[in-house]
């Protein structure tokens, strides 16, 4: 049985098939209503035309051979077997009947000339004629109708069919609508709960697929696919906010431990400074990787897009080696750059010089010995700035791993930095839609490959 | 003693910030909205304003940029908690002189609010720096120190430069990768240290007087006698 719930009527599949019983019930009454006049309604005008038509013979009998003539024709029509539904009455000027097949004038025939309805019994039937009545020049009075009861019977015939079918028209267009808002609401009714549960913390809930292919299978694969990338992200953040609070605790508790131990106020002046001056110096590390946090949201928010300009890849090759070389050179390495100006690109000045300057510190940080070599080389669709050292390079299997945040190879932490520089350099990269790749034979070559018309 | 304005709603920054200005030897007003800020800032006249980005009532770059329709000069010192390239180039276009993102440090900003107080006295172009006896001729692009000439890169003469422009001033790392190379963000290296020491030793090796010295934790400074 239906189970009829209040929440069914206020679906908009319930509403929208109610509409469309309205339309439908409206054009039904249209086309009955068009059917009725075209038939019954056609009926009466053909029966009125021959009463019409059957008076004026009467009549014209009458001026061909006066009032003899047209008894003997009246007389002759109801002697006929043929007589049917027609009535006739000749009266005087009296209302005394002369001549007929009804016992008396009705009452309803008050003037002459005039068209009426009126009932008379006859045997155990009651019929309902049409009449029309004339006055003939000596003064008598012609009455001649139809008996109109097969007319009047199949119009109620039509009225009842017509409230018929609006009625089931409409019974059918209701159940119709209800069961068909129940089974959407039923589907809907799953998508919600397996929102409802995915909210309360199940990321790994997925909504059924029934296998039927239809709307509602589309929508739960679109669906699970936006889960499937939601949970992933929420993976990689719940991933950089673990390593965050781990990278975060050590040098916390060292600058905690350290400041208790300056409060006791043991040691001399040049001791505690030393520990005051070694604290600050650690807050600085941790202030510094919120900065490299906050410039990697700045570059995978895209904000900065509006302040690129083109820019000649070589100049900014040419910026970061001229602040690294001497550095290099203290180390023993040769900084080398390669390449000539042309390679135009649109580009965030700041950016792109940040995300080379990490590439190239990394470079000069864990190459010992060889060289570090900036490169900038284009064609007409393709401009590359690459990075490459003598260094001990990424494995290839690691090379995917690196640009995750904070996550350094080193795995015993001991090398200065945050683990943040390369995850930084891929961020930048996407900003400017270029491709970062690595590779590197003898030591690691990083490559920055930007797809634009090279201007 | 110059005076200063601070406009900043956080009351411990304020806080710290004019203690640490009065220590420095300067005479300080504070007011901590925009509203208070950009009334003190037209009634009276200070020698440096120091404005925080975000304040109640009226944000910071709009009390700087009002002052500027109305022709006052004022240097600014822009403070803020948006640090990201681009906000830094907003705030300069609204009117600032110079900007420093939060948190930041007491040095650093009392090194760049020097450098804008002595950059409002400083005249047309000139041609020939002078630092006790060091000499820079900026058109044939020498330097002598007493008479000897040396010689530089043209990145060390550039660096040198921007020092004796700062000189007896401290001047930070931060500051010589902005006036320098124009790098507008913290590299987090010290890059910076290789190339003042190889300054270092082209400009004092040979004098007992070194004029380029390292100022602990904060930077770097000239210092001409």
């Amino acid at each position: 049985m239906l189970h009829l719930s209040p929440r069914l009527f206020r679906t908009s599949t319930f509403r929208l098939s109610l509409l469309y019983v309205l339309i439908f019930g409206v054009s039904m009454i249209a086309v009955l209503g068009f059917v009725y006049f075209a038939t019954a309604g056609n009926m009466l005008r053909i029966t009125d035309e021959s009463i019409q038509r059957e008076m004026d013979d009467l009549q014209t009998e009458y001026h061909r051979g006066g009032a003899r003539r047209l008894q003997n024709v009246i007389q002759a029509r109801l002697k006929d077997d043929q007589v049917g539904g027609w009535v006739y009455l000749l009266v005087d000027n009296a209302y005394r009947p002369v001549l007929g097949n009804i016992p008396d004038w009705p009452v309803e025939a008050t003037e002459a000339d005039h068209w009426l309805r009126f009932v008379i019994p006859r045997g155990a039937h009651q019929y309902t004629m049409r009449a029309l009545t004339a006055s003939m020049p000596n003064g008598q009075l012609l009455l001649v109708g139809m008996d109109i009861r097969p007319a009047e019977k199949f119009t109620s015939t039509m009225i009842q069919a017509a409230l018929w079918g609006a009625a089931i028209t409409l019974a059918l267009g209701i159940c119709g609508g209800y069961l068909m808002s129940r089974n959407m609401l039923r589907r809907l009714d799953v998508l919600n709960r397996g929102a409802e549960r995915i909210m309360r913390g199940n990321l790994s809930h997925r909504m059924p697929v029934v296998g039927s292919g239809d709307e509602f299978d589309r929508l739960a694969e679109t669906l699970n696919s936006m889960l499937q990338e939601i949970e992933r992200l929420v993976a990689s953040i719940r991933a950089v906010t673990t390593n965050l609070a781990h990278d975060l605790r050590s040098p916390l508790t060292r600058i905690k431990s350290r400041l208790e131990l300056v409060l006791t106020g043991r040691g001399d002046a040049e001791q505690l400074r030393h520990e005051i001056d070694y604290t600050i110096r650690e807050s600085d590390q941790l202030l510094a990787t919120f900065n490299a946090l906050l410039s990697i949201a700045e570059a995978e928010g895209g904000a900065a897009r509006a302040n690129m300009k083109p820019l000649d890849l070589f100049e900014v090759a040419e910026d970061v080696a001229d602040l690294y070389r001497p550095m290099a050179e203290d180390k023993g390495l040769n900084l080398e750059l390669h390449g000539e100006g042309g390679a135009v690109v649109t580009a965030h000045r700041q950016l792109l010089l940040q995300a080379l300057l990490n590439l190239v510190d990394n470079a000069v940080k864990y190459t010992d010995a060889g060289r570090v070599t900036i490169a900038v080389s284009h064609d007409a669709h393709h401009a590359v700035i690459s990075v490459a050292d003598t260094g001990p390079g990424i494995a290839p299997e690691d090379r995917a791993r690196v640009l995750e945040q904070f996550v350094r190879l080193d795995l015993a932490r001991t090398t200065r930095g945050n683990g943040l520089g390369l995850s930084l350099v891929a961020a930048i990269a996407r900003l400017h839609g270029a491709e970062l790749v690595f590779g590197g034979e003898n030591g690691l070559e990083v490559k920055i490959i930007f797809t634009q018309k090279i201007i | 003693m110059p005076r200063i304005l601070i406009i900043e709603d956080d009351p411990e920054l304020a806080a710290n910030l004019t203690a640490g200005l009065k220590d420095a030897g300067y005479a300080v007003v504070h007011a901590a909205d925009g509203e208070a800020g950009l009334t003190l800032a037209q009634k009276d006249k200070f020698d440096a304003m120091i404005v925080d980005r975000m304040l109640p009532k009226c944000d910071g770059l709009s009390v700087i940029s009002t002052l500027r329709q109305k022709g006052d000069q004022t240097p600014v010192l822009i403070l803020s908690a948006l640090d990201q390239v681009d906000d830094r180039v907003t705030g300069l276009r609204a009117g600032g002189d110079d900007y420093l993102p939060k948190p930041y440090a007491l040095v650093e900003l009392l090194a760049r609010l020097e450098a804008l107080l002595r950059r409002k006295g400083a005249g047309a172009a000139e041609t020939r720096l002078r630092a006790g006896d060091l000499e820079m001729d900026l058109l044939t692009r020498t330097v002598t120190r007493a008479g000897k000439e040396i010689d530089l890169q043209p990145r060390e003469f550039t660096l040198l430069e921007y020092l004796i422009r700062h000189a007896d001033q401290v001047v930070t790392r931060t500051m010589l990768l902005e006036g320098v190379w124009d790098f507008h963000f913290d590299p987090q290296t010290n890059v910076i240290d290789v190339h003042i020491s190889r300054l270092r030793q082209k400009i004092d090796k040979g004098f007992p007087h070194a004029m380029l010295q390292t100022v602990r934790g904060a930077g770097y400074m000239i210092k001409a006698n």
